[in-house]
């Protein structure tokens, strides 16, 4: 049967869901689990284990999707925060398990700048980060790529990057700042 | 910047590890402000994603998603009492695995093409019934059946089954000793609920086969044959 209302965006379909039309999930789903799989993906470097984080969010998102707020950032990066929360607890976890990381700790840090997309700089936001992103040093703009991409920690930057732990922090944290200033003029 | 605007960046990008990490899970545990903060920086950091290509998931991942979601979606409606959700609950988390073991046990398949009418349960039917029907080989998707006794309901998960835009597929009830009885035509893609008319609802019961047909759109013309098998399985007790 068709749907009589349908949601023409992400940001309706899960603002709907948001208020308790637990059939929008599925439409949530088709309009945003590509993006959110390439997520899981980069982070854990697998595709069994990513589709099953991809499933892990979906599920959290059919109880907890009363979180989302419209106005406050986007759907989608509302998605793909908490698809990159629950990829990096299985990461954290398969590395307590004492099972190895998908990359090497070379790979991991030289996470190169994408080349320039018209696609990409299409949108907006990511056209800002981007932007300000590069704006950084290499070294801060790769310790935050990698962070983000990879969810390293401070203490595996500094280790990649064979710096004390309290120079990488001062890095990143400059890093974190600049970042902040260019997102904000 | 504040130093707690600066931690909340960490929190947001999860750079913290050991004992750090831990004490700052406290303080946004006790600090909704500071969990505002963190809110921003995932935002502002989002669009990163961007710059990667999308994946494709695989189709069995929506059906177990749908299959996991279901239950929870049942606990809202009223006419299902408290103990028949909770043992549908229990099914429908287990079931993608003993659907996964039957198969590699071929149970499905050979128990269903002899045909048999010896396992049909005796007087007293089981409140809620199903079956698992793998589509295309033991890694394809598969349909997943619910039958619930009490309103007559059948629910039919076909999140993971592509359509082909060219075919219909139709559900039959394998009856021994009678033509097969339709069930209906399956909405691909996507979970379905159908009331059964009471003279296959009074059919159904644990042990009965039930095939997924490829038929032109619309289903089987009137009079005519079901059209090829393309899965097949039986109904069972949770």
């Amino acid at each position: 049967m068709p749907d009589p209302n349908p949601a023409n965006t992400l940001d309706d379909a899960l603002t709907r869901l948001a208020n308790g039309e637990q059939a929008r999930l599925e439409q949530v789903y088709r309009l945003s689990a590509p993006r959110v799989l390439a997520v899981c993906l980069r982070i854990l470097g697998d595709r069994s284990e990513a589709e099953d984080a991809l499933q892990d969010t979906f599920v959290r998102l059919a109880t907890q999707a009363g979180r989302y707020q419209r106005g406050r950032g986007s759907a989608i990066g509302w998605l793909v925060t908490m698809a990159r929360n629950l990829s990096i607890d299985r990461l954290r976890s398969r590395t307590s398990r004492g099972l190895a990381a998908p990359l090497t700790a070379a790979e991991a840090i030289a996470d190169p700048a994408p080349l320039a997309d018209e696609e990409l700089l299409a949108s907006e936001a990511s056209g800002r980060i981007h932007g300000c992103l590069n704006a950084l040093d290499d070294v801060q703009q790769g310790a935050i790529r990698s962070a983000f991409f990879q969810g390293r920690t401070y203490a595996e930057l500094a280790e990649d990057q064979g710096v004390p732990l309290g120079t990488m922090k001062s890095w990143i944290r400059r890093g974190l700042a600049r970042l902040k200033e260019c997102l904000d003029t | 910047m504040t130093e707690r605007e600066l931690l909340a960046a960490e929190l947001a990008l999860q750079l913290l590890s050991g004992d750090e990490q831990a004490d700052a899970r406290q303080q946004l545990a006790d600090d909704p402000a500071l969990a505002a903060l963190v809110a921003e920086w995932e935002a502002r950091l989002a669009p990163m994603a961007n710059e990667l290509a999308e994946v494709q998931p695989s189709p069995e991942t929506w059906a177990k998603i749908a299959a996991k979601t279901l239950a929870a979606q049942n606990d809202n409606q009223q006419d299902e009492p408290a103990v028949l959700k909770a043992r549908l609950r229990r099914w429908q988390w287990g079931s993608l695995v003993a659907a996964a073991a039957s198969l590699a046990l071929g149970f499905f398949g050979a128990s269903l093409l002899r045909g048999t009418g010896s396992e049909v349960a005796g007087p007293a039917q089981a409140a809620i019934l199903v079956a698992s029907l793998p589509v295309g080989g033991a890694d394809g998707p598969r349909l997943g059946l619910t039958y619930l006794r009490q309103n007559g309901d059948l629910v039919i998960e076909a999140g993971g089954v592509p359509g082909d835009g060219i075919h219909d597929h139709e559900l039959w009830l394998v009856v021994p000793g009678a033509k097969p009885v339709s069930m209906g035509v399956v909405v691909t893609g996507r979970q379905s609920r159908v009331h059964l008319a009471p003279d296959t609802a009074a059919r159904i019961d644990q042990g009965l086969g039930v095939v997924l047909t490829r038929e032109p759109l619309g289903g089987a013309p009137a009079g005519a044959d079901a059209g090829p098998v393309v899965a097949s399985g039986k109904f069972s007790t949770i």
